[in-house]
């Protein structure tokens, strides 16, 4: 892949066209277009290699991709394709299709899998899986049970038009549903084992982390948005940010915002290391982010902000969604303090200020 | 492109170089922290103790900055802040040097004439000659381009007249880095004059002020025409505001800014380490990553810094985001200890703890009160 630096730079102009169709994706939950332009592209399957059929690069490439799509508001399931879905199919050994995945972590007490006769039959439901109304695809990690191959953990790819979808709608306004699976049966080139370190653990991390870079592209747009507007609307005759209070608010946000994306990439040094400290790091600064700088961008925007014309919403709805997915702060943040406790008070300052870090 | 990413900020890996040198200082400290009379204490307001001063400097970590040439180390900033976090994270008794070696050195170092900076590095790197900030008056705190304290020409120098206040340890240091307004000239910010004034000097009175927990490090610092030689001016007559400018970026971005409780935090984790209380492990994982995320933060902008920046936003950022960390620390420390915080329970860690809860208002106001900072960053956003 390309340096970071340019990743940003390929995909801003590529945004920029895509951003102009009015409304592209508003109400449907899913813009088509941006996908197009992107998977033409190659970017949604950036990290997965290439002798798996994905785009290759690194984490940290696909991170800047993510913190890009983040930045330009894209409803596409970027994150679910490659760092997620991509990864576990080509783990698996498994056909990477050339639309839309959706990814899912089934849980235990909610999804059963069995064998027979014609093939692997899955039962049970999906709770908020992003993606499967336009997905090609919903991978599905289904962690190891005596049901499962010798409790291997199971990678299952599920086609999107075997799947009974009941449709929710995220805080972002974008496609969700409920996935029903009765008795879906697979066929055995659509199933295989993976190795124990693809487990349950590792899929919340990478989807922390992407959605952390996410969080971060959409902070600094919104960063972006509010730092303009304080300059062109006025109000008693002098712009917004003349005031001391708005001023101060702005200084905020803005130190929040590029905080966290400087932690995202701190993040991904450490990912190869520590997944869980690194994703936990990366998802707490961004959530703390989040709440600042939703809060202060809304205030300081006034009403319009709170339109659907206004742009605004489609970044700080993001933010706020996000917040809650692959682990909320507050989770993780008891998760690094009990790790934090275990390890004993001699070790926070040389966890802290460990290389990477 | 948008305002305020002109320059990127990049997480900082340190060199193998780097670490070795901090497996130094980390024996160090574990040396100092086995002798008995050894105190840890809060940041660069952990103590003044010239002998410790003297230690630092023997093994080589004040005045790192300097350039060999002039006397110090030659080292990066980001060597510097290796060494100093570490002394930090430990709270060793730092203050005597602290200023000197944070800001005045490098102050003398880009506009000293080769005399001071002969007279005054040399013996700054090795831990021998100590500055206070002479900066704040009564009447001139946030509205640093207020200062009223007048330099008036005679002869071949200055005649010094006006009143500094919170000038601490100047009652225990060798210099005071004085800035000053030259006479017969306006508000203008062209107009300021920065002087090394030896405290001790004719004309000069010194009174305390006590903090509020009794401690003595604040003074205030009378100047009746008091005589400066041209040799001791620092820069040019009427840089002043540019010299002070550029001195503030240094003030601002360090370890110093985030790391003045952390000894408290380790001392908290040792006594609630058998709690299974899931809120305090919430509240300790969230100031974690906020360690981290400013750490990172910070060391991004020494970085910037050894490359010739000068990002005072980011410096800023660092400085407003560090010390409400502080402040939050010490508060959800005392939210969650199970002991009553008072002084001399015999308990090092309620001890500190005292110390911290009643010092803590101090952190967002030194140094740049929360308020301006936040004005820096605007204005700075703005401005791009």
């Amino acid at each position: 892949m390309t340096s970071p630096g340019s990743i940003a730079a390929v995909l801003g102009g590529l945004f920029s066209h895509v951003e102009a169709l009015p409304g592209s994706a508003e109400g449907l939950g899913w813009d088509s277009a941006a996908w197009a332009a992107l998977a033409e592209l190659g970017y949604p399957l950036v990290s997965v290699p290439v002798e798996c059929g994905g785009s290759g690069g690194t984490l940290a490439d696909a991170v800047e991709v993510l913190i890009e799509t983040g930045r330009f508001g894209v409803a596409a399931p970027v994150l679910e394709t490659g760092l997620l879905g991509g990864w576990l199919l080509a783990s698996a050994g498994l056909a990477i299709p050339t639309g839309p995945l959706g990814a899912a972590l089934a849980k235990p007490t909610e999804v059963s899998m069995r064998r027979s006769a014609s093939g692997w039959v899955l039962d049970g439901r999906l709770n908020s899986c992003g993606w499967a109304t336009i997905a090609d695809r919903v991978v599905v990690l289904v962690p190891g049970s005596d049901a499962t191959a010798g409790g291997q953990n199971i990678v299952a790819s599920l086609p999107a038009d075997q799947l009974t979808l009941q449709p929710t709608t995220s805080l972002a306004g974008e496609a969700f549903s409920t996935v029903h699976l009765d008795g879906v049966v697979l066929e055995d080139a659509d199933v295989a084992p993976v190795d124990a370190d693809i487990d349950a653990e590792s899929f919340r991390c990478r989807g922390a982390l992407g959605r952390a870079a996410m969080m971060a592209g959409a902070g600094l747009r919104i960063r972006e948005m509010t730092l303009e507007y304080t300059g062109v609307r006025t109000q008693f005759g002098r712009p917004l940010r003349d005031f001391q209070a708005v001023s101060q608010s702005l200084a905020v946000l803005a130190e929040q915002a590029d905080c966290c994306v400087l932690a995202v990439r701190a993040a991904v040094a450490l990912f190869a290391t520590d997944r869980v400290r690194a994703a936990g790091l990366a998802k707490i600064t961004a959530g703390l982010a989040a709440e600042q700088i939703t809060a202060r961008a809304h205030q300081i925007h006034g009403a319009i902000g709170m339109t659907m014309e206004y742009p605004l919403q489609r970044f700080t709805r993001r933010l706020q969604a996000w917040s809650g997915e692959y682990g909320h702060e507050s989770s993780w943040s008891e998760r690094i303090g009990h790790d934090t406790l275990r390890a004993g008070p001699g070790r926070l300052w040389p966890a802290l200020s460990a290389n990477p870090c | 492109m948008s305002a305020g990413t002109r320059v990127r900020l990049e997480p900082v890996q340190t060199t193998a170089e780097d670490e070795a040198l901090r497996a130094e200082v980390r024996g160090f400290l574990a040396d100092w922290s086995t002798q008995p009379d050894h105190r840890v204490g809060l940041g660069m307001a952990a103590g003044h103790d010239p002998q410790f001063s003297r230690r630092l400097a023997a093994r080589g970590w004040v005045g790192m900055g300097i350039p060999v040439e002039q006397g110090g180390h030659g080292l990066g900033n980001v060597q510097r802040f290796v060494v100093s976090e570490e002394l930090l994270a430990a709270g060793v008794p730092l203050s005597a040097h602290w200023i000197a070696d944070r800001q005045t050195a490098p102050a003398i170092s880009r506009y000293g004439t080769p005399e001071q900076q002969r007279r005054f590095l040399p013996a700054i790197a090795a831990g021998e000659c100590f500055f206070s900030i002479g900066m704040s008056e009564p009447d001139a705190g946030s509205d640093l381009a207020a200062v009223r304290t007048t330099a008036r020409r005679d002869g071949a120098g200055w005649r010094v007249s006006g009143t500094k206040i919170w000038t601490s340890f100047a009652h225990l240091n060798h210099y005071i880095l004085l800035l000053a307004r030259v006479h017969g000239t306006d508000r203008a910010q062209r107009s300021l004059i920065q002087l090394i004034v030896d405290p001790r000097a004719p004309g000069v009175e010194l009174r305390p002020i006590r903090l509020l927990t009794g401690e003595h490090h604040f003074n205030t610092l009378t100047l009746d025409d008091v005589f400066v030689p041209d040799e001791l001016v620092l820069g040019r007559p009427g840089d002043g505001w540019e010299q002070v400018t550029n001195e503030l970026v240094s003030e601002r971005a360090g370890p110093d800014r985030f790391l003045s409780v952390l000894p408290l935090l380790v001392m908290f984790l040792e006594h609630i380490k058998h709690s299974d209380d899931p809120r305090i492990a919430e509240d300790i994982g969230r100031l974690v990553a906020r360690y981290w995320s400013v750490r990172q933060l910070s060391l991004s902008v020494a970085r910037l810094i050894d490359e010739g920046g000068a990002p005072s936003v980011y410096a800023s950022m660092a400085k407003d985001m560090g010390s409400v960390l502080e402040q939050d620390t010490v508060a959800m420390i005392s939210r969650r200890c199970p002991a009553d915080i008072v002084n001399g329970s015999g308990s090092e860690f309620l001890d500190l703890l005292y110390e911290a809860v009643l010092m803590a208002p101090s952190f967002t106001i030194r140094g740049g009160t929360t308020e301006i900072i936040r004005s820096v960053i605007q204005r700075g956003l703005v401005q791009r």
